[in-house]
């Protein structure tokens, strides 16, 4: 410390007298500084408030994906906008995200299931990862009933892999 | 009263001496011949209004020169003759701060014809270079200096560990440099947000979802309370849950206004620093034939009896008081050799930018399309050293290991207190520790990237595998671990904590430059490994 204070040309300068006790001077001048901190950084915090949305401009979670006779078996309808593909099999009807679980690029379907072109990820059909760094399978989200036959996703509703939306014949024709 | 004969004799650099036109008194004054002196004496009164002092050709004038001027000021008046060695400084300091006056400059013109919307903002950038006069040569080299810029922070940072410029008193600075190394960095991410095109939409989502990472690692963790951080994280950034006008616009405001205004506030009080801790670092036992080939002047070699003190006007003036049993000075006047010098480079880092910018057009991608993303998407080239541990964990390399980099580099003055000769590259016994410690990084690095590549990793022999395996054992973490652990052998074996942060840093920049290397050119669709880019399928 002594040789910066010679550096600085602080030299001869000497550490402040040791205090005892404090004087009710001192202690009123220690009190309006902590006042104007604490004021000053209740003042930032609620400034910095302002930086976390109060309304999110979101598009909305649910979107219509059509009625039930719009999906044969064997059909894979990608719904590009939303980032979900809607597959239908014999089983039933189901939604999975494609949104990568890693950092959110859309993954490409192909014969083995989903590929992530950003960072490697690779899932199988289902969803479930089984390479790369993607920490969680693709969700499977909702799929509603609305009146008068339409269908709706809502992705903020996730399901449990395998749980796929039974259609019945009548419905379909 | 004087004639103008008198005053052209008066000396010019020593106008400021003549208190200019108190003769009123003479009969002869009138008013009207009042007003015709001194609209003859408009130009030297107007100059020396401004300027304050005389033309600097004597060592008092050149001395005012410096002090006299709020943006000269931040020189001492006189320049030590060792920071003047080219092959010293190599100038690294002053180009990066010409590139980031580039970039202010060039920066703030964009602005002009910028629109920060989703609608506008690519229709805009097209604009400015199809448009506008001068548009693409300014947007060019607004890019090029950036990318540079880059390049000489880092090289910057180099040249000051290894010249162990870091040490006692300058710790505080070494960790103003590190803060403005992460600020050029997050400069450049904001900035080639901007334009919206395929590059800047697929940044920005995989940007805001490292934001969100902590995520992966507490729902590993399984304290999911708290996984809310990252989500609160990318919120703020993107100020949505998608990525649209909202994030454009905070983008735009963190790249002109925020970031901009923290790194002119760290670059003053980095210079300030440098005056305050002793000038620009020097060793302190300099040969007299090593300044040989440097600019002299008359008090170069004289002695002085304070070498520590302020230069004063005495001092300047008349030309040294010598002094006997102490050491040279060796300073030389800033006006006009350390001025020079720094001209010198600014004008070389501007030559070299226009001439990038005009054989070489910033690219552009196609519009921004939120449905299908490039592939491979790939960051610009100084990311993608990054984009190769993220591609192992987002949380991981993300943020565990460029916050470990960081914190570690910032801390080398600490760890490290040993007196080294400060401002000598390094010789012997400290060139062999560089020497190996870049070949055993460079080394371990290829070797585990290669493993990666041929053998795969934990979850492609388990794919059930928990994620926090995937988070903490991982090429990344591995080399880390590896880094470290070198780092204490060398600092055991030699007795040196010099020696050890120079093995960390050799590792350091090896591991940044190799995975940059290789997220370059062999990463390609899917992130899969090609050995050339004309490999690529498709």
């Amino acid at each position: 410390m002594s040789d910066r204070n010679e550096l600085n040309g602080a030299r001869g300068m000497k550490d402040k007298v040791p205090r005892d006790n404090l004087s009710r001077k001192d202690f009123m001048g220690t009190v309006g500084v902590c006042a104007c901190l604490g004021g000053l950084s209740l003042a930032v915090t609620g400034a910095l408030r302002s930086a976390v949305p109060g309304v999110l401009p979101d598009p909305s979670a649910r979107f219509k994906i059509g009625t039930a006779g719009d999906f044969v078996p064997g059909q894979i309808k990608n719904f590009k906008e939303e980032n979900v593909v809607l597959i239908r099999d014999d089983e039933g009807l189901y939604a999975i995200s494609t949104l990568c679980t890693h950092l959110g690029c859309v993954v490409n379907r192909n014969e083995d299931g989903f590929q992530c072109p950003c960072h490697g990820s690779r899932y199988d059909h289902d969803g479930n990862v089984i390479r790369g760094p993607a920490p969680k399978s693709l969700p499977w989200f909702q799929i509603e009933r609305l009146p008068g036959g339409q269908l709706s996703v809502d992705r903020n509703s996730e399901i449990p892999i395998g749980t796929k939306l039974k259609l019945d014949t009548e419905e379909e024709v | 009263m004087k004639t103008p004969s008198m005053e052209k004799a008066a000396s010019r650099k020593d106008i400021h001496d003549l208190p200019p036109n108190t003769s009123s008194s003479s009969a002869s004054s009138s008013g009207l011949g009042q007003l015709a002196r001194n609209l003859r004496d408009l130009p030297g009164n107007l100059r020396q209004a401004v300027l304050r002092h005389g033309f600097p050709d004597s060592p008092r004038t050149r001395s005012q020169a410096v002090f006299s001027s709020l943006f000269l000021h931040i020189h001492s008046v006189r320049t030590h003759r060792w920071t003047l060695k080219q092959t010293f400084t190599l100038g690294l300091g002053v180009a990066t701060l010409a590139l980031f006056a580039i970039l202010i400059v060039t920066g703030i013109m964009l602005m002009v014809y910028y629109k920060p919307t989703e609608a506008e903002a690519y229709q805009s950038i097209k604009d400015i270079h199809y448009v506008v006069p001068g548009g693409r040569l300014l947007r060019n080299t607004h890019r090029w200096a950036a990318n540079l810029m880059i390049v000489g922070v880092l090289l910057h940072m180099a040249r000051v560990f290894f010249t162990h410029s870091y040490q006692k008193p300058r710790e505080f600075n070494w960790i103003v440099g590190i803060v403005l190394l992460i600020l050029t960095f997050a400069l450049s991410f904001t900035g080639y947000c901007l334009p919206w095109d395929q590059l800047a939409y697929w940044a920005v989502v995989i940007g805001s979802n490292i934001a969100g990472s902590p995520r992966e690692l507490f729902e590993a963790l399984g304290w999911t309370q708290l996984a809310g951080i990252g989500d609160l994280q990318r919120e703020i950034l993107l100020g949505s849950h998608f990525v649209g006008n909202e994030a454009i616009l905070r983008f735009y405001w963190l790249h002109c206004v925020a970031l901009p205004f923290l790194m002119t506030a760290f670059i003053g009080v980095h210079f300030w620093r440098i005056r305050k801790d002793g000038g620009m670092s020097r060793p302190e036992d300099i040969l007299p034939d090593e300044l040989d080939g440097l600019p002299s002047d008359k008090v170069a070699r004289t002695s002085f009896q304070d070498p520590g003190k302020t230069y004063t006007l005495v001092c300047a003036v008349s030309d040294g008081s010598p002094q006997v049993d102490k050491d040279e000075e060796n300073t030389v006047q800033s006006w006009p050799h350390a001025f020079r010098a720094e001209l010198s480079v600014a004008m070389i880092i501007l030559a070299l930018v226009l001439l990038l910018g005009i054989f070489l057009d910033a690219p552009l991608k196609v519009p921004a399309d939120p449905m299908v993303p490039d592939n491979p998407a790939k960051a610009p080239w100084y990311f993608l050293g990054l984009q190769e541990v993220v591609s192992y964990s987002a949380f991981a390399g993300g943020i565990a290991l460029p916050f470990f980099f960081m914190a570690s580099l910032a801390l080398i003055p600490f760890l490290d207190r040993e007196k080294f000769p400060t401002g000598r590259w390094p010789r012997q016994k400290e060139a062999g520790i560089i020497g190996f410690s870049s070949l055993l990084a460079f080394l371990s690095v290829v070797a585990i990237l290669a493993f990666r590549v041929k053998f795969g990793w934990l979850r492609d022999w388990n794919p059930g595998i928990n994620q926090l395996w995937i988070i903490l054992v991982n090429p990344g973490t591995m080399l880390v671990m590896f880094f470290g652990l070198y780092t204490l052998w060398v600092t055991w074996r030699t007795g040196s904590t010099r020696l050890g942060t120079t093995a960390f840093f050799c590792c350091f920049l090896v591991f940044f430059v190799v995975m940059t290397y290789f997220g370059t050119v062999h990463r390609g669709p899917n992130w899969g490994f090609y050995w050339w880019p004309s490999q690529w399928p498709g």
